[in-house]
């Protein structure tokens, strides 16, 4: 090969080089870019999984209490609502009327109890369904807090996946305490409906409106942990909420979950 | 003696004079180093047709004149580096290095070369320092964890397809730029006449990487409104 030759060839090896070399470097970086994100979406899933932990703890734990308190504290009131009918019996005149108080006073303490305990486990929830939960609770509620709460449902009968029902079922508590909380609502109205592969619920209030602009803040500062709670459990069910201003006034949150039901 | 059309050679001034267009049109979001590229370019457009009209229309010797563009565009590059670098140190180094180049062409210029033949030596030592620079760049760019944490692609990036425009040149001009003045020498004595073709396809071989320069300055320059 001549002098010649050889820079001929050294010319286009170099040209060659120089094209190579930008592509590795690409390349390079694309697959350090990838290798991050990866890290990153394990990270995610190892967060997700251990949230998911926590989120059962809590509810086993929730299961635990309202099981004692449905079990050993109900059964005491119960046993003390008999002993009370006992004493009315025997009691004179004068006492019969503070043993009545007493024994109303012990209703109260019952319904309380059995509310306290509907919240913190939903028999409902695993018995008949989402659908009759949230009819349940709304009924409870009406009975304990002065906003009245309809349910409406399009009474479909597609199941709901255990777990997904759970933390549906939980979300709306959520929502239902912010509205009673915050919204200074006169009456809400929670919507069910489904399809065999969207689940869709609506929660309307008429109040002043200001869950969606606490929405926006909550997204963007620490704190509001309902708000929180509630993007963290849809997020494992793979669900999502909006919010809407309702016309005239309140607030629209609407929930949608896709492929609800149980995998046979 | 007869002289072939450098068809490559006016293709790529075709697209440095097409590429001014998009460049002046952009001329307002660029930043100081990409300003440096768009200032290469203009120094390009006039290095090739001063340069074309002296030696292939004139016949006369262009080399003075190609000596002095390309110790201009050095002045140019070092800006781009300087101003494209991050790192402190590097730019210090690239001060030192430029200054050494200047004093590297006056000598070539005046005692090695002379003004009528092709300055190699200077030629040369602007090549290997601007491909360094080049790699630094890149390194640069591959470290830069800002771009790995928000997941930036450095193809986004202008500066990416500018350097690599220039990196890409000046590896395909970098044979030539060593042995010009030696195959010079032979081409004017006429010792080397049977290798013309040879040189022939060589130049036309650094002409088309300069045509993917001006490519890759096209693609960076689109990218810049998306940076933006």
């Amino acid at each position: 090969m001549t002098l010649f030759e050889m820079i001929l060839v050294g010319t286009l090896v170099m040209l060659l080089l120089g094209i190579l070399i930008v592509v590795l470097v690409i390349l390079q970086q694309k697959q350090v870019i990838q290798y991050k994100l990866k890290l990153r979406d394990k990270d995610l899933e190892i967060q997700k999984e251990r949230l998911v932990a926590v989120l059962q703890g809590q509810e086993s734990e929730r299961k635990r209490i309202a099981e004692d308190l449905h079990d050993e504290v109900g059964a005491q009131l119960s046993a003390l609502k008999l002993n009370l009918n006992g004493l009315q019996q025997k009691a004179d005149n004068g006492q019969k009327e503070q043993i009545r108080e007493t024994k109303d006073f012990t209703d109260t303490i019952i319904q309380q109890l059995r509310f306290i305990s509907q919240s913190l486990h939903p028999t409902t929830l695993e018995n008949l369904g989402l659908s009759e939960a949230l009819d349940s609770f709304s009924s409870l509620m009406n009975k304990n807090k002065q906003i009245p709460i309809h349910f409406r449902t399009d009474n479909s009968q597609y199941k709901v996946e255990r777990e997904k029902a759970l933390n549906i079922y939980r979300v709306v508590q959520e929502l239902i305490n912010n509205i009673l909380k915050h919204a200074g609502a006169s009456q809400v109205v929670i919507s069910y409906q489904s399809t065999p592969s969207l689940l869709t619920l609506r929660v309307e209030d008429d109040g002043n409106g200001k869950l969606v602009d606490s929405l926006h803040e909550s997204k963007q500062k620490t704190g509001h942990l309902g708000l929180k709670n509630i993007e963290s459990r849809l997020n494992i069910i793979g669900g999502n909420i909006t919010f809407v201003r309702n016309s005239p006034r309140g607030t629209v949150a609407e929930i949608k979950v896709e492929n609800y039901q149980p995998v046979i | 003696m007869q002289t072939t059309i450098p068809i490559f050679f006016l293709a790529m001034m075709g697209v440095e004079y097409l590429l001014l267009i998009p460049f002046s049109r952009k001329l307002k979001l660029l930043r100081r180093e990409e300003l440096a590229i768009f200032a290469y370019l203009v120094s390009s457009i006039i290095f090739g047709t001063v340069s074309y009209i002296l030696g292939f229309v004139y016949k006369q010797n262009n080399m003075l004149f190609n000596n002095c563009m390309t110790v201009i565009q050095f002045i140019i590059l070092n800006g781009f580096f300087y101003l494209a670098t991050k790192s402190p140190v590097t730019r210090k180094v690239l001060l030192v290095l430029g200054a050494a180049g200047l004093a590297i062409f006056a000598l070539d210029l005046a005692l090695w070369e002379g003004p009528r033949r092709a300055n190699s030596i200077f030629a040369t030592y602007r090549l290997l320092l601007f491909l360094a620079f080049g790699i630094v760049l890149f390194f640069q760019l591959l470290k830069d964890e800002k771009l790995i944490e928000q997941s930036i692609y450095m193809n986004s990036l202008p500066l990416f397809w500018f350097n690599a425009g220039l990196f890409v040149f000046l590896c395909g001009s970098f044979v030539r730029t060593l042995t010009n003045n030696f195959i010079q020498s032979g081409m004017i004595t006429g010792t080397y006449d049977s290798y013309r073709p040879i040189m022939r396809v060589v130049r036309d071989i650094v002409d088309a990487g300069g045509i993917i320069q001006f490519f890759l300055f096209y693609i960076g320059l689109t990218k810049i409104k998306k940076a933006r």
